[in-house]
């Protein structure tokens, strides 16, 4: 092969690239059209079948022609947008036509669970939107979104996590996170603790069930669960107590049970926070760093004498947080004149900072 | 002897053909595959938008954003302005004047009140002392001005990190600009992926354009032919190679400009290298060598999506300085890590990421001043066949101006962008230019960066500012 041959490959070469720039750019703006077109045509459909909902003759065709194209992922996104459409009509007729159509939807479940990834992903989120298994108990459709939630596709998982709690069925999001734990690959435990706030159901119940079913999970979704509880209510301080109390349980449960102690005062815990945050030789740093915060919410002499102790703390975070609650407790210069007057420097410096910013939140200038 | 010297002549020079050829197909190639892979990836993406595949729901990943300044008090109100604008909830913001001569922490302090406080910090880090610390309340997030003595742009990052509060942090330029979305996008990958470490965003040229709370109001290619080619330029890289080495956790680079990193995995690495001028690159390589030798798994990603909009030099004169320091600082680095050549460790990063950048960024300044080299010696023998050159320059322009104009087209595309006419005229006509004559350039300036290495070793470089447009 001689230079100029390769010359004229490489010709060649950006000359392919030029069509292919055309020709994606022609293919999409045509796909635009197709889906907009498609879109006007199921919204013709739609809008016959509303007007007509106890026409079984109609629904039954319609179902048909719904089976036939939304097969296609492409005239699904279309079928979304003439819904979106809907969102002006009288809520009950829509409800009748989603009812009436529920079968299809069924049958679109099953053929998208066993195509690619990418497609499946759309589906949950087309059943969330239009809330297709809110209220339906042990419908086909939540059970084949169970099943979706063990996918190795994390937008297959999320979007079905989040079809599954606009249920509002606390035994299902149970069984979803049964499928989780399950998966070699965790689900992100942000996204378990923040999605969780979805859920359209008795949020009590659910956490009474999450209870009951704690230790089924693996330990990162136990953390999940119980951050969730913690940014969702008071009410589990009992079981909390019991894991905070327990030696045997893992430490990442016992700093999630101390955190919850931080927002939720209960004075069964107080003895804990303060022998963690006392006990700083003897204990993880951790233990000692989450407790300096959560005594914030325990104001009393003991509080201040270990709060105080912790600023001498040779551990940074440990320090930071002591002096964070000393300051959130009101604990001011005079108060802390043993410190500030003391030798430590660095528990000086911890809190003199803390001064300085409560003077900036009054509007003074502290320096 | 004449006719000896001249066979020898040659002989050398038909061997040099031989390697200019061999060296043009290897790189044209990768050029190729990986705008033929960088397009398809966004195009992807695009699909994956389009079928719902994202994260529909904010979460909010706790992340400090980073900005050290040097010299910055034409443009960091209007940046620090723009990052409170951000949809994202849980943030706050670090400016570090890195010992200004100008008035950078007097604008500061004026424009958000910021009240002096005797804040300790601990350096996980190594980093020059501070000589002030400013903090503020009443703003959408909390900023924090650190004023320290003067140590260079990676010694100012080292001091964010040691202020920084969150498991993340974000650095960014003074001059530079996020979307209202640019968090949200960057942070995403470390939601779906929990052994991220590393996300490095899209750079964009924002030169002759307005931003309107965050979003693109007005988008237009800069009016100057500079920084217009340097639009085309960055689409080009980031097309290319970022997105093609992104698919096997490859890439060596993230932008200082924009990229977001784990916190307590930069502290056990070390932190940003306060003796380089390629701190962004260098960190990045760090990490790679980090957690390979000590079996961590891990991955360093590119997020397409997440855009800062960055001011390029529009003065020759700027530009230079700017390729100088950067090709110093990308030697800095591929010496200090050199060890990446052991194959066996690293693997593709070795074999294919380092090489390339060993290769066809770091040597091939050099390599391209040779081959003119030999067309000229070429002449001087009458060697050359003249119609053959200008046929393979040609080919060369237009092979080049359609990889360029692949990535300006892909990312228009794909980021959904109204980019007018004459834009698009504008880009056409300039990628050809851009090919032959602006690149040629800057290979001389980046073979030359060397001269005078050790007196400005670590200087942060003077590049003339202007105002952002920001509504």
């Amino acid at each position: 092969m001689n230079a100029l041959t390769i010359i004229y490959v490489y010709l060649a070469i950006s000359g392919s690239i030029i069509i292919f720039n055309i020709a994606y750019a022609i293919s999409y703006k045509v796909m635009q059209k197709r889906t907009a077109s498609m879109s006007n045509r199921l919204m013709h459909e739609i809008v016959r079948c509303t007007q007509d909902p106890d026409n079984e003759k109609l629904i039954k065709k319609h179902c048909g022609m719904l089976r036939r194209r939304l097969k296609n992922s492409e005239n699904l996104i279309a079928y979304d947008m003439a819904l979106e459409r809907l969102d002006d009509t009288d809520s009950a007729v829509k409800e009748k036509y989603i009812d009436n159509t529920y079968g299809v939807m069924i049958y679109l479940c099953i053929k998208y669970m066993h195509s690619d990834p990418l497609k499946a992903a759309f589906f949950p989120y087309f059943v969330k939107k239009y809330g297709l298994v809110k209220g339906k108990g042990n419908g086909a459709i939540i059970e084949m979104l169970i099943q979706m939630v063990s996918s190795d596709s994390i937008f297959s998982r999320e979007n079905a996590l989040e079809a599954i709690y606009s249920t509002g069925d606390s035994m299902k999001v149970i069984e979803a996170m049964r499928m989780i734990n399950s998966n070699p690959v965790m689900h992100n435990e942000k996204l378990i603790t923040d999605g969780l706030f979805q859920f359209t159901g008795d949020f009590s119940e659910l956490e009474a069930l999450i209870w009951i079913h704690l230790d089924e999970f693996k330990e990162q979704l136990q953390v999940a669960l119980l951050n969730f509880m913690r940014f969702r209510s008071g009410g589990n301080c009992d079981k909390m107590y019991g894991i905070l109390e327990d030696e045997n349980r893992s430490d990442e449960l016992r700093f999630a049970a101390i955190r919850y102690f931080g927002k939720y005062k209960d004075e069964r815990a107080y003895p804990f926070l303060i022998r963690f945050a006392d006990d700083i030789k003897n204990v993880k740093w951790q233990y000692a760093a989450i407790s300096a915060t959560a005594l914030a919410a325990y104001p009393g002499k003991d509080t201040e004498t270990v709060l105080k102790k912790c600023l001498t703390s040779r551990d940074w975070y440990v320090r930071f947080n002591a002096s964070e609650s000393l300051s959130r407790l009101g604990y001011e210069y005079e108060d802390l004149y043993d410190v500030q007057e003391g030798k430590d420097r660095f528990a000086k410096e911890m809190m003199q900072y803390r001064f300085d910013q409560e003077k900036i939140r009054n509007g003074g200038e502290p320096v | 002897m004449s006719q000896e010297l001249t066979a020898v002549v040659g002989d050398i020079l038909k061997y040099v053909d031989i390697f200019f050829i061999i060296y043009l197909i290897i790189y044209s190639t990768f050029l190729f595959v990986s705008v033929v892979i960088g397009s398809v990836t966004l195009y992807k993406r695009r699909r994956q938008d389009h079928l719902r595949n994202t994260l529909l729901n904010k979460y909010y990943v706790p992340i400090s954003i980073i900005v050290p300044a040097h010299n910055e008090e034409v443009t960091v109100v209007e940046t620090v302005r723009s990052l409170l604008t951000l949809e994202y909830n849980l943030y706050e913001i670090i400016v570090v004047d890195d010992g200004s001569k100008d008035n950078t922490t007097g604008v500061l302090l004026d424009a958000f009140d910021l009240k002096r406080i005797r804040r300790p910090i601990q350096r996980k880090v190594p980093c020059n002392a501070d000589e002030a610390v400013y903090e503020s309340v009443g703003h959408k997030v909390r900023i924090t001005l650190v004023r320290k003595k003067n140590g260079g742009k990676a010694d100012a990052l080292n001091m964010g990190i040691n202020v920084a509060q969150y498991p993340y942090f974000i650095c960014m330029d003074a001059d530079s600009v996020l979307q209202y979305d640019s968090l949200q996008k960057i942070s995403s990958p470390v939601l779906t992926d929990e052994n991220v470490v590393a996300v490095g965003g899209a750079v964009r040229p924002c030169n002759g354009m307005s931003i309107k709370n965050g979003r693109v109001d007005k988008y237009r290619l800069p009016r100057n032919v500079l920084a217009c080619m340097q639009v085309l330029e960055y689409d080009r890289s980031f097309l290319a190679s970022r997105i093609l080495f992104d698919s096997f956790n490859g890439s060596l680079i993230i932008s200082g400009a924009f990229g977001l990193f784990k916190k307590s995995t930069v502290i056990d690495a070390g932190g940003y290298n306060r003796g380089t001028m390629g701190e962004d690159m260098e960190l990045v390589v760090k990490l790679h060598e980090y957690c390979k030798i000590n079996n961590i798994p891990y991955s360093i990603k590119y997020a397409t999506d997440a855009i800062c909009w960055s001011q390029v030099p529009e003065r020759v004169r700027d530009l230079c300085k700017q390729r100088k320091r950067w090709h110093l600082g990308l030697f800095q680095t591929l010496h200090a890590h050199r060890d990446m050549l052991d194959f066996q460790t690293f693997g593709p990063l070795g074999y294919i990421s380092y090489m390339y950048f060993l290769i066809f960024e770091l040597i091939s300044p050099f390599t391209e001043l040779f081959g003119l080299f030999t067309i000229i010696l070429s002449v001087l023998f009458d060697f050359l066949n003249f119609p053959y050159m200008v046929l393979f320059f040609t080919i060369y322009a237009v092979f080049g101006s359609v990889i360029s104009l692949t990535a300006f087209f892909a990312r228009i595309q794909t980021i959904d962008l109204k980019v007018r006419f004459t834009d698009v005229l504008k880009a056409v006509l300039l990628c050809m230019f851009e090919t032959v004559v602006l690149h040629f350039i800057l290979e001389f300036v980046r073979a030359g960066a060397f001269i005078g290495y050790k007196r400005k070793k670590l200087s942060w470089g003077k590049i003339q500012r202007k105002k952002i447009d920001l509504k």
